[in-house]
């Protein structure tokens, strides 16, 4: 299982705790920018199929990478000349206990990740629904027993019993 | 249901296969007299619900019979198959798991993928889906020959629908065209039925499509079947002359059939050959493929091992030269 | 008249309305699980059913198919997330009415409005099946391509007023779809070696991170201890009244008609029309503004037709004998087997079988809807459990549910980054409507269109009328908000008393 925390176009959020009103627009143009040159350099190196057909398959992708660009810049320089102060409705601010409390949830979910392999699921499951309880901020035998308990056993019955899935 | 100490064999065996690899092949030193003395996993390397998975589970719920013990189906789709394919090769050897192989087993390792036909025990062959051209019912072609000919006249000009590039239908167009040598324009959609579709709705000239798929738009009269890729007539279309008929000798199309990971113990394949035979021979297995419009077949391991190499030799000139 | 009897009665067996109370039940119950699809509760079931008559058998899947299509409202409004890809657009309105204390409309007026789809959806199967499975033969690759960049002029509607935004995300969704074999020569791009993503980027994993687990991480991410803020207590009222059955009947007819259109085009569904029908009733509206932002007509638009689609798909199925979605390509397979062949035939030896299939599709229905009326109460007191509970049970269900789609751990962890990026444009302000657009529409746009061109050359799109005439209309939808304003602009007065329009 790859790291979850990294993706492709998804730097950690909580750098954005109560970002300005130009760096919530100049932030996501350059991201869209970045991303659009790092995938037309990616594009230029899919192999030419080696049968002729109208367009080679590096086109699409190629003109989607270039128009991102052109996006990113595009809104980069809008909200540069936009005066300020026109912004609407902003996100509700971060705050430190919630970027840690979801980090260590994360953490939660990739060592139910790995815990999964060597473990029945219903232990595992049970285990990993108790820590975030816990994470949450549930205490008690109602949160972190009979709370977990409760929610693997109907995740078991309908996929593990009703549709076989094989957990 | 499935035991807790199943599970934990399952992922005890899981954390070997992790560990280990696929380098412990036969090395499992378990006796193997009582088997099957637990619950057998068949990987399907398709989604729930299509052709192959029918056969699958149906094959799987007759072995059950005479194995004794239950078959879970596990779908495991993705990458054209080669995931479902590549997580049966992986894992352990000992009889447990055993999966669906189609056609794909044999083409994928040419197209880019971690695929290859040795990595298995073959335990037989139960189905087979042999290609089959069509045209719109008011096509101006008439035989195979008219079609040929039209490809001939202008070549890259007669556009031919197919299930999705690199499909074995897609093969088998350009293999027609290398025997027949005429070049059609392959046309790949995203799935049979819409390469059908198109050929019903006039778009393309023609459809290789299984014979499933084909046969019942040719009774309702929206298609009309040139030629089916087989070396014999199929009681599906008993009025249509296979391509050799009618002098090309093309025999090409799908089939599916058991194996399991390469280096089960030699009792433990004969159990498994046996109760596959038997499943394969029996008549609700029969009835369920014919009546879903492909051709139940029951070949043993030994011909079936010589039937996949031939194909894998086959493929490798047909694919191996697009990179 | 006779077989329309005939057909009809056939269900009074009491065998076959056990099997449609069972369906329904079954339906629901995993419409509700994000990841579970009808797709996938069909194929399963149909392991079952083979061994059922053909018609107690087509009563348990028809059933849960329409009631599927109840139970994924129910995720998509009270907790962001799309039970299945149908109700994408669900969450575009139902989240933002639950969030202003509207969750009991907000779930009554859903599953009104879908009911009301399929009614349509149904009606239109039986009187016009044939005419209708003629238009969508003349559905090809460039007729289809015309039609799905017709879809993407939605992705300003969906950019809720940020225009540059919502184009700089529709594009990357459409750069998201480029993953994957390319479906003309195979040739793979942006895989990075892994087989996983040679199909593409799994689907339904991305919109399950899109929409629900970013919610989630951006509650955890900015709750304060002690605020206590609770989510959605207050439901406010269930029924709508009068004046919102009066708000509520354009965006029906609206959506019945859109969805009836898509339902019938051979490969398109639930979620293309969802957005589709929304954005439609938007443009109509005369209250586009408050699309998006909690919106009875939106909300309205899309369940109907989203739902509208299903009697589109079993035409297409049924007149053609061609799979007019993936349920419907699974069903084709048990029927099959039951000696039942789908195909123009069909009406002409067996109506009565059509007439029971649609009637069952009709009782389902209507059990379908008591049962979410008389049950929403139920599901929806989910939201008062505390936060902690109800983060840790939408986590959980969530990532079970996108592993059973392909039983694939890897599905698991792409809607994990998917939650990540979802976070991300959240925090930004980027609306995730056109990425999941972009997702859907991206592989449709450009594998029709090299299809098209493969088989002829420009010439095939030039040539098709219907082709043409999208494109046309296409421009006119792109052209025509921008000229309408800057004519307003110009002649203020005229304006008076009508209400501004968006961009």
């Amino acid at each position: 299982m790859s790291d979850p925390r990294t993706g492709p176009g998804a730097p950690p959020a909580e750098e954005a705790a109560r970002p300005g009103s130009r760096t919530r627009e100049l932030v996501p143009a350059a991201a869209g920018a970045v991303l659009g040159l790092g995938a037309f350099a990616l594009a230029l190196q899919i192999p030419e199929g080696a049968r002729l057909t109208q367009f080679s398959p590096r086109w699409w992708p190629e003109v989607l990478s270039l128009a991102l660009v052109g996006l990113g810049l595009a809104h980069g320089a809008v909200s540069l000349l936009r005066p300020r102060g026109a912004e609407e409705e902003a996100p509700e601010p971060s705050t430190r206990s919630g970027a840690l409390r979801l980090l260590s949830m994360l953490a939660a979910v990739a060592g139910y990740g790995v815990l999964w392999y060597f473990v029945d699921f219903r232990v595992s499951t049970a285990i990993l629904v108790a820590a975030l309880a816990f994470l949450g901020g549930g205490r008690g035998w109602k949160a972190l027993i009979a709370f977990p308990v409760v929610v693997t056993a109907v995740l078991y019955l309908l996929f593990g019993v009703l549709l076989r899935v094989p957990l | 249901m499935r035991s807790t100490t199943f599970r934990l064999t399952a992922a005890a065996l899981a954390v070997t296969a992790l560990t280990a690899g696929c380098a412990d092949r036969g090395g499992v030193s378990e006796d193997t007299t009582d088997y099957p003395s637990q619950d057998i996993t068949l990987v399907v390397p398709y989604d729930a619900g299509g052709a192959s998975d029918l056969a699958a589970r149906t094959l799987a719920a007759e072995m059950e019979e005479s194995l004794g013990q239950s078959i879970i189906v596990e779908n495991r789709s993705g990458g054209a198959g080669s995931v479902g394919l590549q997580d049966l090769a992986g894992r352990a050897a000992d009889g447990y798991s055993i999966g669906y192989l189609p056609v794909e087993t044999v083409m994928l390792g040419y197209q880019g993928y971690d695929v290859d036909p040795a990595d298995y025990d073959l335990v037989g062959q139960m189905v087979s889906v042999p290609a089959t051209i069509a045209v719109p019912a008011d096509s101006p072609h008439e035989t195979l020959d008219d079609l040929v000919k039209a490809a001939k006249e202008d070549p890259d000009s007669v556009t031919v629908s197919n299930s999705g590039a690199g499909s074995i239908w897609e093969a088998a167009t350009r293999e027609l065209g290398a025997t027949a040598d005429a070049e059609f324009r392959p046309v790949p959609f995203d799935g049979g039925a819409p390469a059908v579709t198109a050929a019903v709705g006039e778009q393309v000239d023609a459809v290789v499509a299984g014979i499933s798929e084909t046969a019942p738009a040719h009774e309702e009269g929206q298609l009309r079947v040139l030629a089916v890729f087989d070396s014999e007539p199929s009681e599906a279309l008993p009025d249509v002359e296979t391509a050799g008929e009618q002098g090309v000798d093309v025999v090409i199309g799908g089939w599916g059939g058991i194996g399991a990971p390469a280096g089960v113990p030699e009792e433990v394949l004969d159990k498994l050959e046996e109760a596959f035979s038997a499943a394969a021979e029996s008549e609700e297995f029969r009835t369920i493929i014919s009546d879903s419009g492909n051709i139940p077949v029951n070949v043993p391991a030994g011909e079936f091992a010589e039937f996949v190499e031939s194909e894998h030799a086959r493929f490798e000139q047909l694919l191996g030269d697009e990179g | 008249m006779s077989p329309l009897v005939e057909g009809f009665s056939a269900l009074l067996d009491p065998t076959v309305l056990l099997c449609i109370a069972a369906g329904a039940l079954l339906g629901m119950l995993v419409g509700a699980f994000p990841g579970v699809t009808a797709t996938m509760t069909v194929a399963l079931a149909s392991g079952f059913t083979l061994s059922l008559d053909p018609l107690p058998g087509l009563a348990v899947l028809l059933t849960i198919y329409v009631s599927a299509n109840f139970g994924d409202r129910v995720p998509a409004i009270l907790v962001n997330t799309p039970g299945t890809p149908a109700s994408i657009a669900t969450t575009f309105d139902g989240y933002a009415m639950a969030r202003q204390g509207r969750a009991g409309l907000a779930l009554t007026s859903s599953a009104f409005a879908s009911a009301w789809g399929t009614l349509v959806g149904v009606v239109l199967l039986m009187v016009a099946a044939i005419p209708l499975s003629r238009l969508a033969l003349n559905f090809g690759p460039a007729e289809m391509f015309a039609l799905v960049v017709f879809g993407l002029t939605m992705m300003i509607g969906v950019s809720g007023g940020k225009v540059l935004k919502g184009l700089v995300a529709g594009v990357l969704g459409l750069l998201l779809a480029t993953v994957g074999r390319d479906p003309i020569t195979g040739t793979p791009r942006f895989t990075f070696g892994l087989a996983e993503l040679s199909d593409g980027i799994p689907f339904i994993a991305a919109i399950i991170g899109l929409f629900g687990i970013a919610e989630v991480m951006n509650q955890i991410l900015t709750h304060r201890r002690g605020a206590a803020s609770k989510p959605i207590t207050d439901f406010g009222r269930w029924f709508p009244r009068r004046s919102d059955w009066r708000t509520m009947l354009k965006p029906m007819a609206i959506g019945s008609g859109v969805g009836g259109v898509v339902g019938v085009v051979p490969a398109t569904g639930g979620d293309i029309a969802g957005i589709l029908g929304w954005d439609q009733a938007r443009r109509a509206s005369r209250r586009p503004e408050e699309f998006g932002r909690g919106s009875l007509e939106g909300i309205t638009a899309a369940d109907t037709s989203s739902n509208a689609t299903l009697g589109g798909s079993v035409t297409t199925t049924l007149a053609l004998g061609l799979p007019g979605d993936s349920v419907m390509a699974v069903m084709i397979g048990s029927m099959v087997v039951w000696g039942i062949q789908p195909g123009p035939s069909l009406f002409a030896n067996q109506p009565d079988l059509v007439y029971s299939i649609a009637g069952i599709m009709l009782v389902a229905t209507v059990l379908a809807l008591v049962v979410s009326v008389l049950r929403m109460r139920g599901v929806a007191r989910l939201l008062e459990l505390p936060q902690h509970f109800l983060w840790a049970v939408i986590l959980v269900f969530c990532m079970v549910g996108t592993y059973a789609v392909n039983n694939s751990v890897f599905d698991v962890a792409v809607m994990l980054v998917f939650g990540l990026l979802g976070l991300f444009l959240r925090r930004f302000g980027i609306p995730p409507g056109p990425v999941v657009l972009g997702l859907i529409l991206g592989s449709l746009a450009e594998g029709n269109l090299r299809r098209a061109l493969e088989i002829g050359g420009v010439g095939t799109i030039a040539t098709s009328p219907i082709a043409v005439a999208l494109l046309v209309v296409s421009a006119v939808a792109l052209a025509a908000p921008p000229l309408r304003s800057a004519w307003r602009r110009r002649h203020p007065r005229e304006d008076r008393g009508t209400p501004t329009p968006t961009a």
